[in-house]
C-alpha cells in the first residue's frame, strides 16, 4: 500500500473508548456485535481447536512411533486421521483467518465495524455448536467419521451416525463461513474510508476480499455434496451409489471442486499477513503491489480449474490428465510472482528480525518447499507413484503448517501489541519460532523419504524399513506440539494477564496502515467514528 | 446491539449481501439439481 495518510493529528484521534458501554462478564461475549470482541472469540476458538486437533495428531504419531499396533486400534486410527483433518481445516485454520479479518479489516480500511454486526455474532456462535457436534461424534455408536477429511463416498454413505454428526457440523460451519464472507465482502466494498480506492487497500484486505469470494463460490458446492451424501444415507437416493446408478467418482469431482479452492482459502489470507509483515520489518513499501493483487486474483481463478489433480489415479481421459497437469503447473507462475515480490521487498531493506519477521521469512523458505513438492505432485506420472503416500502428507503439511500456521503466528505477534496494548516477550517469541522451525522440519521432512519409499498414508501399521524415519517424525511432532504451549503462554501473558511493556500506538516503525497510524494501542473498543481521509 | 461501533449502515450494504447470498444459494441448489436430473 502506498497511500499517503492524513493523520488529523496523532494516533489517539481515531479512538472513542469514552463511548464504550457494553455488558461485562459472559454476556459481553455472548451478545457482542463488536468486531474486535468477535475477532478475539474467533482467535481463541481456533487456538482451542488447534490444540484439540494437535492432541489427535500426537496420538497418531505415538501409534506410528514404531511398527505394529500399540495404542489405538485401526478403526479408531482412521477416526483420528479424519477428525484431525476436519478439525484443523474447519476449526483451526479457517476460523483463525476469520478472526484476523474481524479484527483487522475494519481497522485497516477505516470502518467503524463490520457491515452486518448481528450476523457477525451469529457467524461466530455457530462455530462452537458445530465443533461440539463434530467432536461428540466420537461418542456415538460406530464412532467419529473415519473416511478421511475428504469423506469420500462410498465410505461416507455407509458409516454410522457419527458421519451424520460430521455432515451437520460441516453444514453449520459452511453456513458460518458464507455469512462471514458476505459480511467481509460488503464491509470491504461499501465501508472503506474516503479516498481508499481498491488499489490503495492493504494487501491483507485484498487477499481477504478474494478469499471471501472464493468461499461464497465453493462452500455451497461442499454443502451440495454432503447433502447428497446425506440423501444417499437416509432418503434412498443413489447419487454416489453405483448399485443404484450413481457414481462414487462424481463425489470426488464435486468435493475437489470445493477442495482445491479451499486450499487457497487457507493460504491467501496467509499471503496477506506476510505481505503486511515483510514491508514493516524491511522498512520499505511492498514491492510490486499491483502485481501482488493480480497474482492473488490469478491464483483464485486458476483454483477453479485444477481440481482433478487430486484424482489422477481414478482413470481420467488422457486429455483431462494433461489439462489438469498443465493448469496446476500454471499456478506456480502467480505464486512465484508473490515469492519474488516478497524477496524484492526485503532486498536492500533496513531489515530487523523480530518474531513476526522471523515467522514471515520462515514462511517464505518452508512454504516454498511445500510449493515445489506440490509442483512435483502436479506431474501426473509422478503423482501416480506418490498418490496416497507420505510424500503427499509431507507436501500439504509444508503448505498448511509452515504456510498457513506460520502466517497465523506471524500475524499474531505482529498485531498483539495493537490488540492487547502490551508488547509480547520477544525472547520467548524467538524461542517459539526457532523451536517451531526445527521441530516442524524434524516432523515432516522425513515424510518425503517415507513417501518416496512407498509408505502409504492413513495406516496405523507399516513395514519395518520405515521405522527410523517414523520415529524421527514422531519425536519431532511431540516437540512441535509442546512448543505451541510456549505460544499459548506468550499470548496469555500479554492478553489475559496484561503483563509486558506497554506498547506505543506504532511499535513497528515500518508499519504504515491505518490501525498503526490512527489508533492507539490497545485499539479502543470503538474506532473510526469519523472516518479518516486517505489521500 | 451490544458493542457495535457506531453506525455501520451504508447505502448498498443490503443489496451487496443479497446478491452474494443469492449466488451462494444458486450454487447450492444448482449442484444438487444438476446431479438429480443427470441420473
Amino acid at each position: 500500500m502506498s497511500a499517503v495518510i492524513d493523520n488529523h493529528g496523532h494516533a489517539e484521534n481515531g479512538g472513542h473508548d469514552g463511548h464504550a458501554h457494553h455488558p461485562s462478564g459472559l454476556m459481553r461475549w455472548v451478545t457482542t456485535t463488536n468486531h474486535k470482541d468477535i475477532g478475539t472469540m474467533y482467535l481463541w476458538f481456533s487456538l482451542t481447536m488447534l490444540f484439540i486437533g494437535g492432541v489427535l495428531a500426537l496420538t497418531l504419531r505415538a501409534e506410528l512411533f514404531q511398527p505394529g499396533i500399540q495404542i489405538v486400534n485401526p478403526e479408531f486410527f482412521n477416526q483420528l486421521t479424519t477428525m484431525h483433518g476436519l478439525i484443523m481445516v474447519f476449526g483451526a485454520i479457517m476460523p483463525a483467518f476469520v478472526g484476523f479479518a474481524n479484527w483487522q479489516i475494519p481497522m485497516m480500511i477505516g470502518a467503524p465495524d463490520m457491515a452486518f454486526a448481528r450476523m457477525n455474532n451469529w457467524s461466530f456462535w455457530l462455530l462452537p455448536v458445530a465443533a461440539i457436534l463434530l467432536v461428540s461424534s466420537f461418542f456415538v455408536p460406530g464412532g467419529a467419521p473415519a473416511a478421511g477429511w475428504t469423506i469420500y463416498a462410498p465410505l461416507s454413505t455407509q458409516m454410522g451416525p457419527g458421519m451424520d454428526l460430521g455432515i451437520f457440523a460441516l453444514h453449520i460451519m459452511g453456513a458460518s463461513s458464507i455469512m462471514g464472507s458476505i459480511n467481509i465482502v460488503t464491509t470491504i466494498l461499501n465501508m472503506r474510508a474516503p479516498g481508499m480506492t481498491l488499489m490503495k487497500m492493504p494487501m491483507f484486505v485484498w487477499t481477504w476480499l478474494i478469499t471471501a469470494y472464493l468461499l461464497i463460490a465453493v462452500m455451497p458446492v461442499l454443502a451440495g455434496a454432503i447433502t447428497m451424501v446425506l440423501a444417499d444415507r437416509h432418503f434412498g437416493t443413489s447419487f454416489f451409489n453405483a448399485a443404484g446408478g450413481g457414481d462414487p467418482v462424481m463425489f470426488q469431482h464435486i468435493f475437489w471442486f470445493f477442495g482445491h479452492p479451499e486450499v487457497y482459502i487457507m493460504i491467501l489470507p496467509a499471503f496477506g499477513i506476510i505481505s503486511q509483515v515483510i514491508p514493516a520489518f524491511a522498512r520499505k513499501p511492498l514491492f510490486g503491489y499491483a502485481s501482488m493483487v493480480y497474482a492473488t486474483s490469478s491464483i483464485a481463478i486458476l483454483s477453479f480449474i485444477v481440481w482433478a489433480h487430486h484424482m489422477f489415479t481414478v482413470g481420467l481421459p488422457t486429455a483431462g490428465l494433461l489439462f489438469f497437469m498443465y493448469a496446476t503447473m500454471l499456478i506456480a507462475v502467480p505464486t512465484g510472482v508473490k515469492v519474488f515480490n516478497w524477496l524484492a521487498t526485503m532486498w536492500r531493506g533496513s531489515m530487523s528480525f523480530e518474531t513476526p519477521m522471523l515467522f514471515a521469512v520462515g514462511f517464505i523458505f518452508v512454504f516454498t518447499m511445500g510449493g515445489f513438492t506440490g509442483l512435483m505432485l502436479a506431474i501426473m506420472p509422478v503423482d501416480v507413484q506418490l498418490q496416497d503416500t507420505y510424500y503427499v502428507v509431507a507436501h500439504f503439511h509444508y503448505v498448511l503448517v509452515a504456510g498457513s500456521l506460520y502466517a497465523i503466528f506471524a500475524g499474531t505477534y505482529f498485531w498483539l501489541p495493537k490488540w492487547t496494548g502490551r508488547r509480547y516477550d520477544e525472547t520467548l517469541g524467538k524461542w517459539h519460532f526457532w523451536l517451531s522451525l526445527v521441530f516442524f522440519n524434524i516432523t515432516f521432512f522425513p515424510m518425503h523419504f517415507l513417501g518416496l519409499a512407498g509408505m502409504p498414508r492413513r495406516i496405523p501399521d507399516y513395514a519395518t524399513q520405515f521405522t527410523e524415519f517414523n520415529m524421527i517424525a514422531s519425536v519431532g511432532a511431540f516437540g512441535f506440539g509442546l512448543t505451541q504451549l510456549l505460544f499459548l503462554y506468550i499470548v496469555l501473558k500479554c492478553s489475559v494477564f496484561g503483563k509486558g511493556e506497554k506498547a506505543p500506538a506504532r511499535p513497528w516503525e515500518g508499519a504504515d496502515t491505518l490501525e498503526w497510524t490512527h489508533l492507539p494501542s490497545p485499539a479502543p473498543y470503538h474506532s473510526f467514528h469519523d472516518q479518516p481521509l486517505v489521500k | 446491539m451490544q458493542g457495535t461501533s457506531m453506525d455501520t449502515q451504508r447505502p448498498g450494504n443490503m443489496r451487496t449481501a443479497l446478491i452474494l447470498a443469492a449466488v451462494a444459494l444458486a450454487f447450492f441448489i444448482g449442484i444438487v439439481l444438476k446431479y438429480w436430473f443427470a441420473k
